[in-house]
């Protein structure tokens, strides 16, 4: 018997239900992320060692990037249901004039005006349940118009006046406060980031939320309840966007009253870069995160590098459409096999 | 091992970004190195040329009456941003015209080329007597020039580093004024640190007026202090508020000397004070610039920046509808303006009004327009 007639005995490739669970959480394409922090760590910690590599930076970027990541948060239900809320960076906006005036025009407490400020973005959400749900408007067409009407009440109740006096100094100690050396804007991101893991992770109505972003009708035929679910993605989005702007007028000590049209769009970035980790193709709250401190570590890199202004864009940039791209090419692999 | 090309990829994703980085770090400027200690009489000079402006100011800068006091109907139209700052400009325009028996309408823009044009142009189908436009390039709507001048309007351009041209009859606070506050600017902080100043001064891309400030300043600054350093890091406008604050503390950072930032308009130091306290860096540097907005005073009252060179937005349309009325009347304009501008520290916050502070410099401002105007209000 020769070489050529013997059998041999095909072994097939494990399939990822071989693979126990965390592993597969593990491989690389699905944290490259991670990776990718730790060479951009690396590579500037050796470029940099005296800027990069200490407490001080630690801190700027873990404290730079809260208002940002609670902003991505707040994106992740209505994406995870497939539907797009653009109104937050008007929630955020308005959260930080409401807040403002309670206290420092209205002389209410501190926690009837944060109660007060949370209310108004439950009723923005509701707005735009309202109008998406009820009315069936696209939620890009219908976020989008109620954004603009936010920056219209913006201006409306603001008398088109920045506000900067009369904001009680408990509040503002409140922001400069740290927990163990965490300022306290770090402490309520991961608040937030914990209650909407447990939420979309633990829950059934984390479950519902992915399946009808997955395929609503299917879901809807499965018996989910939809337009409920709808209803609260948006209603939570409202809720932490004017929890961002609380934060940051408790951070900042005043209310510019444009401040959180800048965080939009790296919300979004950050919340679809995530999307590539941990769960692919899925918003998650852990991968939103990693995406925001990933492009935040490496645009502190390329700052203290001493790179021109437009650096932080190309980088931010091109390390989104890389890594999308790692993930899509990635994904395209795993579904030839 | 199956998963070695992601390993890899992943490395040289993040090694490309960081080389790529790297090697545009080239592109970066440097700080000049401080030479020997400032002598008594730069600091003296420095002090000299500040003293006036630690004062209110007290003249509106020109004292050239008009021919004879407007008359007649008339209706302007003030173009500028939609910011709160711009609306307050528009606001005194309109106040201005209207002390004077005109009419005044406000059209803001969003500041696109686009939305500048297209306002330029509705104001022209409006059918107004003349146009006042602040803050932008004439460039941004040269292409209406035809239109207006068909239609007989005059176009008054302010805070404009650009010269009268087509239907632009005269260019107010133009490179020269706001040179000056440059100078202002510098002169104080070599005064202040006492020849110990290592600044970092922050601008924006597509600002000229700012970038005129920030220039002069760090000219001011390397020329006038043998002891201090100025360097010049731009930023963008999409950068205030997010960004801005993180370039401010790396920037300082990577230059621990660093004792001032200095930043051409106040609207960019917003979240910069927070972000030098997380960074531990608050103590280190003091934050100085042009053109205070209510926040920034109110962060100089209470000690998180340091002192502006001020001077008064509302001032720039009472000096468009003066253009207006010389023009009308045919008088020659007036060719260069002192604009009023004021020292702001925490000792004059304390001392004086918000408003007088932000909109009324000098105070009796609108009075002294209308005597040149030989007008009564």
């Amino acid at each position: 018997m020769t070489a050529v007639d013997t059998p041999v005995e095909q072994t097939a490739p494990p399939s990822e239900q071989d693979i126990p669970r965390t592993a597969r959480f593990f491989t690389l394409s699905n944290v490259s992320l991670l990776f990718i922090w730790a060479v951009l760590i690396a590579v500037f910690g050796l470029l940099t060692p005296e800027t990069f590599l200490t407490t001080d930076t630690f801190r700027t970027v873990l404290a730079g990037q809260a208002i940002t990541a609670i902003m991505a948060l707040a994106l992740l239900m209505p994406i995870a249901a497939a539907q797009f809320d653009l109104s937050i960076a008007g929630s955020m906006g308005l959260g930080i004039v409401l807040v403002a005036t309670f206290m420092a025009k209205l002389e209410l407490g501190v926690p009837l005006a944060i109660g007060l400020t949370l209310l108004s973005g439950v009723v923005i959400g509701l707005v735009n349940a309202f109008i998406v749900v009820g009315l069936r408007v696209n939620s890009f067409i219908a976020t989008l118009g109620t954004g603009s009407i936010l920056v219209a009440a913006i201006q409306w109740i603001s008398g088109g006046q920045q506000i900067v006096a009369g904001i009680p100094q408990s509040f503002t100690d409140l922001g400069r406060h740290e927990v163990l050396g965490i300022p306290m804007s770090v402490v309520f991101m991961v608040l937030i980031a914990v209650v909407m893991w447990y939420v979309l992770e633990l829950r059934q109505t984390g479950r519902y939320l992915y399946a009808i972003g997955s395929n609503t009708e299917a879901a809807r035929l499965a018996g989910v309840r939809v337009n409920r679910l709808t209803t609260i993605a948006l209603v939570v989005s409202g809720l932490i966007a004017s929890a961002a702007g609380i934060v940051f007028v408790m951070r900042i000590g005043s209310a510019s009253l444009d401040a959180g049209t800048p965080y939009l769009l790296p919300a979004f970035a950050a919340a679809f870069l995530g999307a590539t980790q941990f769960r692919q193709g899925n918003v998650n709250v852990l991968g939103t995160l990693v995406a925001v401190y990933v492009l935040a570590t490496g645009v502190k890199g390329v700052q203290l590098i001493g790179a021109p202004f437009w650096v932080d864009d190309l980088f931010n940039g091109a390390a989104l459409i890389i890594a999308v791209a790692l993930a899509v090419r990635s994904g395209r692999q795993k579904a030839l096999v | 091992m199956k998963t070695q090309p992601h390993l890899r990829r992943a490395a040289a994703i993040g090694s490309v970004l960081t080389v790529a980085a790297a090697a545009l770090s080239a592109c970066g400027s440097s700080a000049e190195s401080a030479g020997p200690p400032a002598s008594d009489e730069q600091l003296d000079a420095a002090e000299a040329f500040v003293e006036p402006y630690r004062e209110a100011p007290t003249s509106i800068g020109a004292d050239t009456p008009v021919s004879q006091a407007p008359s007649g109907s008339k209706t302007i139209a003030f173009l500028s941003c939609n910011v709160e700052v711009c609306i307050k400009s528009q606001e005194a325009g309109i106040e201005a015209a209207e002390a004077i028996g005109w009419e005044g309408i406000a059209i803001p823009f969003d500041g696109t080329p686009e939305d500048v044009l297209e306002k330029v142009r509705f104001a022209i189908d409006q059918g107004v007597d003349g146009i006042a436009v602040n803050g932008v390039p004439s460039a941004t709507f040269s292409a209406a020039y035809e239109e207006a001048e068909a239609a007989g309007i005059p176009i008054v351009l302010g805070a404009s580093p650009d010269v009268a041209e087509g239907p632009i009859v005269v260019v107010q606070d133009g490179i020269p004024e706001f040179e000056t506050v440059g100078e202002v600017l510098g002169n104080y902080i070599i005064a202040d640190s006492e020849g110990t100043a290592n600044v970092l001064l922050f601008e924006m891309a597509n600002f000229p007026i700012g970038q005129q400030i920030i220039a002069t300043a760090a000219e001011t600054i390397e020329e006038n202090c043998s002891s201090c350093s100025a360097e010049v890091v731009t930023t963008q406008v999409s950068d205030i508020g997010t960004n801005t604050p993180g370039i401010v503390v790396s920037e300082v950072q990577r230059a621990p000397d660093v004792n001032y930032v200095a930043f051409a308009d106040s609207v960019m130091t917003s979240g910069v004070p927070a972000a030098l306290r997380e960074a531990g860096a608050a103590d280190q540097v003091r934050i100085v610039g042009a053109n205070a907005s209510a926040g920034s005073l109110e962060n100089v009252r209470n000690g998180t920046e340091h002192g502006y060179v001020q001077f008064s937005v509302t001032y720039f349309n009472w000096q468009a509808v003066d253009a207006f009325v010389r023009h009308f009347n045919g008088d020659p304009q007036i060719e260069r303006w002192q604009m009023p501008l004021r020292l702001v520290t925490a000792d004059t916050v304390e001392g004086e009004s918000e408003e007088d502070l932000l909109f009324n410099l000098p105070t009796d401002m609108q009075e002294q327009f209308l005597e040149l105007w030989q007008a009564t209000s």
